[in-house]
């Protein structure tokens, strides 16, 4: 097939917490099962040239949030129709938070897109920075969390799972999942150290999509050990 | 004697008898820190600290200066009573003109209302862990209150843009004297210098220190306007910058009798802090150490490493809490590591094979990776390389026996 466009949506704000790797994830299990992929780097003010095949949004401080809203802003239109014709799209922590409705931070009322039913209610949770742990259909998901805000599903909205340790969305249900795209507070690289997540976002695309290759199946091991060390820390059953 | 043991290390020196002792006369380490005729020093920052306090240290030894200065990790308030106690007459006084102590931003903070420093040097913002600062702004705020308690000398990094702002925003009776790099030298790290915010325009040499070039180990600075050729502990720009905060504090500090010629001299010939460039002799090998504290000193201790090397350990431990922020740094310039290791060993791995640098191993047990390790033959090239964060580096240090 030709190249698998990924799109990185302003990678030098919205990587704080090394969220934007969730794009060199996608990209180099793609390769690894034989497919070419590239990254696509768009920036606030930039240029949206082609139409991507997946779509990864990070998260960033409350003190970059107004400036990375009204980037988005400017690329609405796009985010809304690929969303709604189903483009898969992975949203971590603030990335997350801005698909939804508008909502508050200390300094201001931040304009979100709208694109996804929710958003982040008025009464905060309070500061979360611990492990998180969700049971999901991509089987146990395991990271870290680091908000201050949840979230609330609206209709058409379904949770990207239930919270097994930690908080989550509201300490019952976490993430998102709507038509394709996919809200976490699993922040930083969670396709990393959840593969079967990064092969079902990877499967919706590339059709016949096999992850089974030599260098998944190091990665994969890792991956699932670094699982089961955070599970064994927090006293839950291994994997 | 194992909590004691752990006791011990924590506080970096003997933090014990330093507990005891500040809870029972809390007046003691301030009386103590204000009993040097020529005042107190404070060195402070995300990164740099341990090198540019050793070199200040250095430099004001070589100009007749008696200075007590605390231990390595000793920064907590009572592993510096201890260091204190063990340099004190029974009066209580320390046999030393000056004192110049290296203090993490957050313990620094903490005890700064005790202290009265005449000078205090900053050296950087670096966005260190998220969920032990939480961000930038944070950090900026622990060195401002440590910056305010300056009264004589404010040393500000200028190419750190949070370092200028928050000293332009002190209304004490501090003289801000600056160091910082040209535009060729920033312009010659790709990568820029690894602060949260980099200042816009550069430091003339009029205004302050200013590192005007970096060759390897070779680097030269302008004191006044003239320029010094000085030899750095280790390659990186970082430590040329290090060596420019060093001197332009000693400038601040001795006045009118600062030798240039005598500083750059004395700067040339300080070995390097451990983990930070130092070459050791382990079990017969030649092994360098190279620590990362956050993703900044992480990305310029990679990009500062020798291409291709054979033989890397690479561990990360338990002071990690969460590995997802090291992911923006690109590793890929490693190619190979021989082994990681560490607690937080299989997300290390994760990140760098992610980045497409092969791992030949996965040994979380940091003492049998270290054995295994150094016991493989000498590499085809450069030295044995073992980089490792904070936790990893007490680990290593322990097991190895080195002091
Ligand atoms: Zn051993």
């Amino acid at each position: 097939m030709t190249n698998l466009r990924i799109l990185s949506i302003f990678p030098s704000l919205l990587n704080v917490n090394g969220d934007a790797a969730n794009a060199l994830v996608l990209a180099q299990r793609a390769r690894w099962a034989g497919h070419p992929a590239r990254i696509d780097e768009l920036e606030p003010g930039g240029q949206l040239s082609v139409v991507p095949d997946l779509v990864v949004i990070g998260s960033t401080a409350d003190a970059s949030l107004p400036e990375v809203a009204n980037g988005l802003a400017g690329i609405r239109t796009e985010l809304a129709d690929w969303i709604e014709g189903g483009t898969p799209v992975l949203a971590v922590g603030s990335g997350m938070d801005l698909l939804g409705e508008d909502f508050a931070i200390p300094t201001e009322t931040v304009s979100a897109l709208r694109i996804v039913p929710g958003g982040v209610p008025d009464a905060p949770l309070g500061r979360v920075a611990d492990d998180l742990v969700v049971n999901s259909s991509f089987g146990r998901l395991v990271g870290f969390e680091n908000h201050y805000r949840g979230f609330s599903l609206g209709e058409g909205a379904l949770p990207l799972g239930r919270v097994e340790y930690g908080v989550g969305n509201d300490r019952s249900t976490e993430g998102f999942v709507y038509r394709n795209a996919y809200g976490t507070h699993l922040h930083g690289p969670v396709l990393a150290k959840n593969p079967a997540f990064a092969d079902h976002l990877l499967g919706l695309v590339i059709p016949g999509y096999d992850s089974r290759s030599v260098p998944a199946g190091r990665a994969d091991d890792m991956a699932k050990a670094a699982r089961n060390s955070i599970a064994a820390r927090l006293s839950l059953v291994s994997e | 004697m194992r909590v004691a043991a752990r006791l011990r290390k924590r506080g970096g020196g003997s933090a014990v008898p330093g507990l005891v002792v500040n809870r029972l006369a809390p007046g003691f380490l301030s009386s103590a820190l204000d009993g040097f005729a020529d005042g107190l020093v404070i060195v402070t920052g995300s990164s740099g600290k341990s090198t540019t306090t050793k070199m200040l240290v250095a430099i004001l030894e070589a100009h007749g200066k008696r200075v007590f200065t605390n231990p390595s990790t000793a920064n907590i308030a009572q592993g510096l009573t201890s260091a204190l106690l063990e340099r004190a007459s029974l009066g209580g006084v320390v046999d030393a003109d000056i004192a110049v102590l290296e203090m993490d931003e957050g313990h620094g903070a903490r005890i700064a209302p005790l202290l009265n420093p005449r000078t205090v040097l900053l050296t950087n913002v670096m966005t260190d862990q998220i969920d032990r600062f939480h961000d930038s702004e944070m950090v900026a705020g622990m060195l401002e209150t440590i910056a305010a308690r300056a009264s004589d000398f404010l040393v500000v990094n200028a190419d750190d843009a949070m370092l200028v702002s928050l000293a332009g925003g002190l209304d004490g009776s501090a003289v801000q004297a600056r160091y910082g790099v040209d535009a060729s030298v920033l312009a010659a790290s790709p990568r820029g210098l690894g602060y949260a915010k980099e200042s816009v325009t550069r430091l003339a040499p009029a205004d302050g220190t200013v590192v005007t070039a970096v060759e390897g180990r070779l680097a030269t600075v302008t004191l006044a306007g003239e320029p010094w050729p000085i030899t750095l502990p280790a390659r990186g720009t970082h430590y040329a910058v290090d060596a420019a905060a060093a001197l332009t504090a000693a400038q601040a500090v001795l006045g009118s009798s600062f030798d240039p010629a005598v500083a750059t001299t004395t700067l040339s010939a300080v070995a390097p802090v451990f983990g930070r460039g130092e070459v050791v002799t382990v079990r017969g090998k030649s092994v360098e150490f190279v620590l990362v504290q956050n993703p900044a000193s992480f990305q310029l201790n990679i990009d500062s490493l020798q291409a291709g090397l054979d033989q890397v350990l690479f561990a990360m431990g338990s002071d990690v809490r969460d590995p997802s922020y090291f992911w923006p740094v690109d590793a890929s310039s490693l190619g190979r590591v021989t082994v990681a290791s560490g607690s937080k060993a299989t997300e290390l791995a994760l990140q760098l094979t992610y980045q497409g640098v092969v791992v030949d191993a996965v040994v979380p047990d940091l003492g049998r990776a270290l054995d295994d390790f150094l016991s493989l033959p000498e590499p085809r090239v450069g030295v044995k390389t073992i980089i490792f964060t904070a936790d990893s580096m007490r680990r290593t240090r322990t097991h190895l026996e080195l002091t």
